[in-house]
């Protein structure tokens, strides 16, 4: 019976802790992660999780692209951080300036993983140079807005608490080399872009960094960065001309048509791709009036309008400034469909998108600011039964002003970017949000050619303006026209919205000038002057990124 | 192999005699063996045996539980025997882990509860019946709820984000709870507090160590008759101690002033009103004046009549009557045990069921256990041990408590009659919203409950109670289970190899059903079709886990002297857990509670998880005591632990110990003094114990972050890495220095120890936030280091015994002082929030330290026009304004530069400063008496009560009764409606006056209740919850010996309880014992229970 026992126990002892490995952990519920990107499908799904960041980056908060700048001032509904739309106000401890580096550095983080991970036997050499570029794109988002950034390129392996910042010369570096690198890796472009990185992307974004380099010395540029701009910006373009329309159903920003010719790069959304419904962009919410509640909208519905920013007169003059310019009705709802008469009759914004309009009564118009009291009688003339109710908001109505009147429904909102499948809420479009399309690439060789050439002499850079305007319609212009405020008017007017301009003005080094003039919320350029009497130009590096950072880290002049 | 035990039996002869207590009195059931063979009996009822011992048996060892076991040499006659009770402090065995050891040897800190006590104080739960009664272990409860938890903390917390539950060990099965035991079953619970005791637990001995034996086997002695006992009572519960809250008068008052306002900000802090806000207090229409009066008059008055009425005639419902019953409680235990020469065992059933104070609150529990003990021959024993709880507890609404406690007084939860057509907001004749103005309700008068056609507005949104708790089920059942098997073989005398092994299972469902009608689900169910808001979740968990302990003991003796005890251990630990959950709403017929999950027709809300979670441990432990003559003792312990939880190369650790003890009163020089001085025992111990009380995979790079994108039409979901993997992860450490001291005199009558400790817990695991820059959010880390010094003593003294009457008292002491020493790795300074209730970590202060600005009273008329003349920063700012007003709270500006956040100061700690217990035991013949008191004093807690009921923020719902600062010329309403205007200030208690937010500042001024300058500073709801509680009053009466004899049965008591009968605090709350619990379910009133039992055994 011993002998039994003794036998029994040692089997015992040999099965519960034969194993070597007793003290390893294994994770059921979440796969490891060393194990599951070494398979393909791993890998392809964590360069998925590396795009998705740009949903994070750009779907939500996109007051550090567009607030502050001569186009667009803080709306009724004000700003997560006033101080990015006034200057004045605003401090290290801005919580959108940190939301946007928290992003940014989270996404990176992602990337460097996706690269980490990248350097196995089998990983698709296609997908890994796609993750490189998208960290050297982010690093060129991180440097344009806060200069010196901390250039953070290795697999997090173990906590590091010292992060020093790197010199912007240092960071446009690791740009460059990182996205000519890649170039050749990366696939050419399809017939219909897809939202992957390929060599036209590339050559892009190429030609914008060096664009913006070359403005500034102190970050390594020089007057060579505008010919190499100009170089990767014909690349880009390759002979294709801008032949879709701006505005109508054929447009490039008709709802249903994201995936046009003429886009080059752009956050992709479907539908069937969001957590939840409310879980698309906000695009469509940010740049208008506010148009009601749930309980104001009727029949194809409306956008739910967060009213955090709106158009300045400098953006609708701009816009207006040539009559047969199709790019202010293609920009701008002007007409607000809707039940009963009032501004708080039941709207129907998005039966311009659906229905005819002869059928719609027109319950708020917005003439353009050049119109006169005839050109809006003839607008009613075209269908008295249904526009001779229409309130008619004039953009300057003896006492008031659309920029000074902040009641529901009293300025024309921008449709570019309206997603009428969208549920009611202020994050729910998904319509892509364009990052950079042909069009643009025109103005950046145009703006190059203009650094090369010469302010009002350059031929080249008057050509590739004119592809821009003839496109719209607009009248053509000469060479003396070709300056870079005259290109900046060209890039308001075809890019209005799209999440440019804060960082046209910084690389032009108008935002001095620009804003003051322009942007009521700032009234004097000494709303930018900070501590030390420097101007705001840099955003703060967040006071939590100082806080937590185990180096001493020197803000950025003026916080 | 029984063959030769058999074979011994050759010839006997028959031994007579009778066995007695010190008191003459017949011990029944006393063991008597012969010596040196199997031969055994027990004695009758009258104390008298006959045992045929073999021939040559020169002597019978006659045993009894709770006497001196004696060996008694064979006369040739019939023998005498006089059993003497034992020295209960010195021969008392104590769970040490994996053995035990005479309490007379121990080296280190335990202390040790018995069966007695744990019956005697007739608790539903066994931590509840420790309370008081071990020094140095604090227990609180959590709520009057049916089945509360009990939270307990040994020795003060030494983790700042781990768990601070100690180890429990139940009949050496380690056990995350013991809450599913009955309290009946248990035999013996040691706690073991120093390091030089937890430290054979190892990494998880930090937060001390509960031994929990039931009545197994192996307690029963050898050859005992059968024993069936019963164990059991009834008792209700009454809710008590209510706090004072407002009648409909003073509420209506109340709400009169915080809708006023202070129209300008010169320090003068007359209230006036708005029309819009006259308006809302009486559920008026905008057109009433303001310098109209309220009442009704030559058609004035154009508020709600209904409300008028009811404020006139003071009318008050008691909401909280309405949501709360008498509980009911009941316990039942019954017991058979026995033994043959080789085979013993014990069979218990237990029945347990609490009808809590609230409606739907419910909890029962069955018990079963079994345990079997057997000696295969003269090496070879093996054993089984098995204890399964089935629970049932039925919580109801966690919302119906709360809301009938906000309720204010005026609203009614009934109408008497019509009701509007289209906007029907009943339930039979229950208002479903009553306190909101659009219910359109009317009474039996066919006047309109409140003024018709106004929308929006009302006191409160919240549900009708009523309604919440007839749309709301929460429901847990739970089977917890644990047993262990063991074979033993002894191949010498004194040398033990034992391989335990212990599985223990712990399953649950939790159900969830709310109907649309329930707080905060609701939704009109006439105008929604579908009971499209109706939820039903459930969650099925399975825990399994098992250790295997292996085991060797050895106890030899060198030259009489040196008496040693060695041990050693290979223990292998491992478990795992399954968690099902499934949230799904959408139901149009809510009677399915969770049972058809498949009918949820919001599939889009479906929300499923079934996270997996397993751990492993591996350890080897060594012990060695030793002994010299009985005077010198030493224990030298050590464990080596490995754990999967921790990363790779950091996975093991080593922890020692050791302890010196010192029996003064055995050395020859204080013979002299062993008369008075009984006994004196000095104890010294180091030790080293550790704590990886954190969640598995947290060194493991996972894939955890789902993402959504897609290309064109392609979706592309990613996976992508989620927290960043620790991978330097290793062990919190505790190291604890014990110094104490036994003492006895006078033969133990008076007895007890006191012991002083100093415990440093280091590499405290901590979730920091690493650099923006690392793109990673936080990490767990070893950072951080926590102190706990403190005192601990305990007496007991015999004050009377004689025959028919015996007095004992006993008390106990305990102060801790917690220390932060090191936070995130910065010694010197360094600090963070908890959270939003002012709670702060900071270096140098207790854990729990309620951290804010330092209330100080009230501004009075006077003295805010001399703090106005003398521009006192706080009242007048730097620009001329003046920024405070008459009536508004104060608080104290250390630096005269105004109030910033630099004024604030530590005002206390939520831990006790000390606790304390109380016991006196009487027994006259047959009756005894037992009181039990407990103290904890010295703690300042955020009480989300006074929170909740002083907040001035609010104007809708219930507060508590209390008078607050009036300024001389506001209008207030008198108790027949009309206004009148107060021309003196009226100063009471401290409290600032109420008023209303004019847009320039917030409804009591900053410092009362959450301001709008400073969310995080409450001062009005910091308050001392420090409290004596008398926790039972008990009387018995047990049957006498020989009424006992006629019944057939071996004894009967009877005796009547009663659970908290008085308890003195300032608090004004519940329960002081919770007075820091959220205002959800949890929170609720203090009980009174009453209770009658039985014990009886045959």
């Amino acid at each position: 019976m011993k002998k039994i026992i003794i036998a029994i126990v040692g089997i015992l002892s040999l099965t519960l802790t034969g194993c070597a490995d007793f003290l390893n952990e294994n994770s059921k519920t979440n796969a490891d992660a060393d194990t599951y990107y070494s398979t393909d499908a791993g890998y392809e799904s964590l360069i998925n999780a590396c795009y998705s960041t740009l949903r994070d980056v750009y779907g939500g908060n996109i007051e550090m692209f567009s607030a502050g700048t001569d186009l667009f001032m803080v709306g009724r509904g004000g700003l997560t951080s006033q101080g990015l739309g006034t200057y004045l106000t605003l401090t290290p401890a801005d919580n959108s300036v940190k939301a946007f580096y928290t992003n940014v550095y989270s996404a990176i983080k992602r990337c460097n993983d996706a690269v980490y991970y990248g350097t196995g036997t089998g990983r698709s050499a296609v997908r890994l140079a796609e993750a490189r570029f998208l960290r050297a794109y982010y690093y060129f988002q991180l440097v344009q807005q806060f200069g010196d950034v901390a250039l953070v390129t290795d697999y997090l392996a173990k906590p590091i608490k010292e992060y020093p910042r790197t010199p912007a010369k240092d960071v446009y570096s690791f740009i460059i080399s990182e996205m000519e690198a890649t170039l050749s890796i990366l696939p050419v472009a399809g017939s219909t872009p897809d939202g992957r990185i390929n060599q036209r992307v590339a050559n892009h974004y190429l030609a914008l960094v060096y664009l913006t380099r070359g403005y500034d010395t102190t970050a390594g540029g020089s007057a060579a960065d505008f010919t190499k701009a100009i170089t990767y910006a014909t690349t880009t373009i390759n002979n294709q001309a801008l032949s879709l329309p701006f505005d109508g159903s054929t447009g490039i920003f008709w709802p249903g048509n994201e995936k046009n010719a003429e886009i080059l790069f752009s956050v992709q959304y479907s539908s069937t791709s969001l957590a939840t419904t409310t879980s698309g962009n906000s695009q469509a919410s940010y740049f208008g009036t506010y148009l009601g509640g749930s309980d104001g909208a009727t029949g194809d519905g409306m956008p739910y309008m967060n009213s955090n920013l709106q158009p300045t007169m400098r953006l609708y003059n701009l816009l207006c400034a040539d009559p047969n310019d199709t790019r202010f009705a293609g920009t701008f709802m002007q007409e607000l469909r809707g039940t009963g008469t009032g501004t708080s009759a039941k709207c129907s914004f998005y039966s311009y998108f659906k229905t005819a309009p002869a059928t719609q009564n027109i319950i708020v118009y917005y003439p353009k600011p050049t119109a006169t009291v005839a050109d809006v009688a003839a607008w009613v003339a075209v269908s008295p039964s249904t526009r001779s109710n229409a309130i008619i908001q004039y953009a300057i109505n003896g006492t008031t002003t659309w920029t000074t009147n902040t009641a529901d429904k009293a300025f024309p909102c921008i449709k570019k970017f309206s997603d009428p499948s969208s549920v009611f809420s202020t994050t729910g479009s998904t319509r892509d949000i364009f990052l950079a399309r042909l069009a643009e690439t025109y103005l950046i060789r145009a703006e190059a050619e203009i650094k090369v050439d010469g302010e009002g002499v350059s031929a080249r850079a008057t050509a590739d303006i004119n592809v821009v305007r003839a496109r719209a319609g607009a009248s053509v212009i000469t060479a003396t026209n070709a300056t870079i405020d005259y290109l900046m008017d060209e890039r308001a007017r075809e890019l209005a919205g799209e999440y440019h301009r804060w960082l046209d003005l910084k690389r032009t080094g108008k935002l001095t000038t620009y804003v003051p003039l322009y942007n009521p919320n700032v009234p004097s350029v000494s709303y930018m002057l900070g501590t030390g009497n420097a101007y705001k130009i840099l955003r703060p590096i967040p006071q939590d990124a100082i806080g937590l950072n185990g180096v001493t880290v020197t803000q950025n002049p003026g916080y | 192999m029984f063959m030769c035990a058999i074979t011994a039996w050759g010839q006997t002869k028959a031994v007579t005699g009778t066995v007695k207590d010190s008191k003459g009195e017949a011990v029944i059931g006393a063991s008597v063996v012969a010596k040196g063979s199997s031969a055994g009996t027990i004695t009758d009822v009258d104390g008298n045996f006959t045992l045929n011992v073999p021939t040559g048996t020169k002597t019978v060892i006659v045993s009894y539980i709770g006497m001196e076991k004696q060996e008694v040499a064979l006369t040739g006659g019939k023998l005498n025997i006089t059993l003497n009770e034992s020295s209960v402090s010195l021969n008392e065995v104590v769970a040490i882990g994996y053995g035990s050891v005479k309490k007379s040897d121990l080296t280190g800190a335990i202390s040790s509860v018995s069966a007695g006590k744990v019956k005697e104080a007739g608790r539903t739960s066994v931590l509840s019946t420790l309370q008081g009664s071990v020094p140095g272990v604090q227990i609180q409860q959590s709520s009057s709820r049916a089945g509360a938890a009990y939270s307990i903390i040994v020795r003060g917390q030494n983790s700042v984000s781990g768990s601070t539950a100690p180890l429990y060990v139940v009949d050496g099965i380690i056990t995350t709870s013991i809450d599913f035991l009955n309290p009946q079953d248990i035999e013996k619970v040691d706690i073991l507090k120093d390091a030089s005791s937890t430290a054979i637990y190892g990494s998880r001995g930090s937060n001390g160590v509960v031994i929990v034996q039931t009545k197994s086997g192996n307690s029963v002695q050898q050859s005992a008759k059968t024993a069936i006992s019963y164990d059991g009572y009834y008792g209700v519960t009454q809710k008590a101690r209510m706090p004072q809250f407002m009648d409909s008068q003073e509420w209506m008052q109340y709400r009169t002033m915080a809708c006023q306002y202070t129209a300008d900000a010169n320090g003068d802090g007359i209230l006036e009103f708005a029309k819009a806000d006259l308006k809302s207090v009486w559920m008026g229409n905008s057109t009433l004046d303001a310098t109209l009066q309220p009442k009704y008059a030559n058609g004035t008055f154009s508020g709600s009549q209904w409300l008028l009425n009811r404020y006139i005639n003071n009318q008050s419902t008691d909401w909280a009557g309405l949501v709360t019953q008498t509980g009911a409680q009941q316990n039942h235990y019954i017991d058979i045990s026995g033994s043959t020469k080789d085979v013993s065992y014990v069979v218990g059933l237990g029945y347990q069921n609490e009808k809590g104070i609230f409606i739907n609150d419910d909890y029962s529990r069955y018990n079963l256990k079994g345990s079997l003990t057997a000696n295969l021959d003269k090496h070879w024993s093996v054993g089984f041990n098995i204890n399964v709880a089935y629970s049932t507890q039925e919580t109801g609404s966690d919302n119906a408590m709360l809301s009938a406690f906000r309720m204010s007084p005026i609203t009614a939860p009934y109408s008497n009659g019509n009701l509007s057509s289209t906007l029907n907001h009943l339930i039979g004749n229950l208002v479903v919203v009553p306190g909101k103005t659009n219910e359109s309700v009317k009474d039996a008068n066919g006047n309109y409950i409140w003024a018709n056609s106004i929308g929006g507005g009302g006191f409160t949104s919240s549900i009708n109670p009523l309604v919440d708790l007839a749309s709301t089920s929460n429901n847990t059942r739970k089977v917890n289970g644990l047993g262990n098997a063991y074979l033993q073989y002894s191949p010498l005398k004194n040398l033990l190899i034992k391989s335990t092994i212990s599985p223990s299972l712990t399953t649950y469902r939790v159900g969830l059903a709310k109907s649309t009608l329930a707080e905060g689900n609701y939704d009109n169910p006439l105008t929604t079709a579908l009971e499209s808001n109706a939820i039903a979740n459930v969650e099925n968990y399975t825990a399994l886990n098992y250790t295997w302990d292996n085991q060797i003991n050895y106890k030899f003796t060198i030259k009489d002297d040196h008496v040693f005890d060695l041990m050693g251990l290979y223990s292998v630990y491992a478990g795992d857990s399954e968690d099902y959950t499934a949230n799904t709403s959408g139901y149009n017929y809510t009677g399915y509670q969770w049972y058809n999950l498949g009918a949820a027709t919001n599939t889009a809300n479906t929300k499923l998880t079934s996270p997996y979670q397993g751990f492993s441990m591996l350890s080897y432990a060594f012990r060695a005591n030793y002994s010299y003559k009985g005077k010198y003792l030493v224990t030298v312990s050590c464990r080596e632990d490995g754990s999967s939880k921790l990363a790779e190369g950091h996975k093991w650790a080593f922890f020692p110990s050791a302890a010196l003890g010192w029996r003064m009163t055995e050395e020859s020089f204080m013979a002299k003094s062993k008369d008075w001085l009984s006994n004196l025992k000095l104890r010294a111990s180091v030790g080293y114990t550790g704590n990886n009380n954190i969640s598995s995979y947290q060194t493991l790079n996972l894939a955890t972050t789902t993402t959504y994108y897609n290309f064109g039409a392609a979706n592309a979901l990613g996976l992508a890495v989620g927290a960043p993997a620790s991978g330097e992860l290793t062990w919190e450490k505790t190291r604890e220095l014990d110094f104490g001291v036994d003492f006895g005199f006078w033969n133990n009558r008076i007895n007890g120890s006191v012991d002083l400790y100093d415990r440093l817990s280091s590499g405290l695991l901590q979730k920091i936030t690493l650099p923006l820059e690392s793109g990673a959010g936080t990490m767990v880390q070893n950072l951080g280091k926590v102190s706990n010094r403190g005192v601990e003593v305990s007496l007991n003294a015999t004050i009377l015994s004689t025959k028919d009457f015996t007095w004992t008292v006993n008390a106990s002491f305990a102060a801790n002082k917690n220390k932060i020493v090191n936070l995130f790795g910065n010694e010197t300074k360094g600090y963070v929030f908890i959270n939003s209730n002012s709670q702060k970590w900071m270096v140098g202060e207790d854990i729990n330290s309620i951290y804010g600005y330092v209330y100080d009273g009230v501004w009075t008329a006077d003295g805010i026009k001399a703090a106005i003349a003398a521009k006192d920063p706080r009242v007048v700012n730097s620009s001329g304004k003046v920024i405070a007003r008459e009536g508004q709270g104060k608080v104290k500006d250390f630096d005269g530069n105004g109030i910033d956040p630099n004024d604030r100061r530590i005002q206390g700690h939520s831990d006790p400063s000390w606790t304390g217990g109380f016991g006196t035991n009487i027994a006259y013949k047959g009756f005894d008496f037992a009181l039990n008191l407990y103290t904890a004093q010295g703690m300042t807690v955020f009480s989300p009560f006074m929170e909740e009921f002083t907040n001035f923020n609010d104007r809708g719902r219930q507060k508590l009764k209390m008078d607050y600062y009036i300024p001389a010329g506001t209008s207030l309403i008198g108790s027949d409606g009309y206004f009148y205007t107060t021309t003196v200030a009226h100063d009471y208690q401290g409290r600032p006056m109420v008023y209303s937010d004019n847009g320039t500042n917030s409804n009591c001024g900053p410092y009362w209740h959450q301001g709008k300058e400073t969310a995080n500073d409450m001062p009005g709801s910091w308050v001392n919850a420090s409290y004596v509680k008398v926790r039972n009053i008990s009387l018995g009466y047990s049957l006498p010996k020989t009424l006992d004899k006629v019944l057939g049965i071996q004894s009967l008591r009877f005796y009547c309880n009663v659970l908290n009968p008085f308890v003195s605090t300032k608090y004004l709350g519940f329960d002081p014992e919770w007075a820091g619990a959220s205002m959800g379910k949890d929170n609720g009133p203090s009980t009174i229970t009453y209770q009658f039992g039985v014990n009886l055994k045959f």
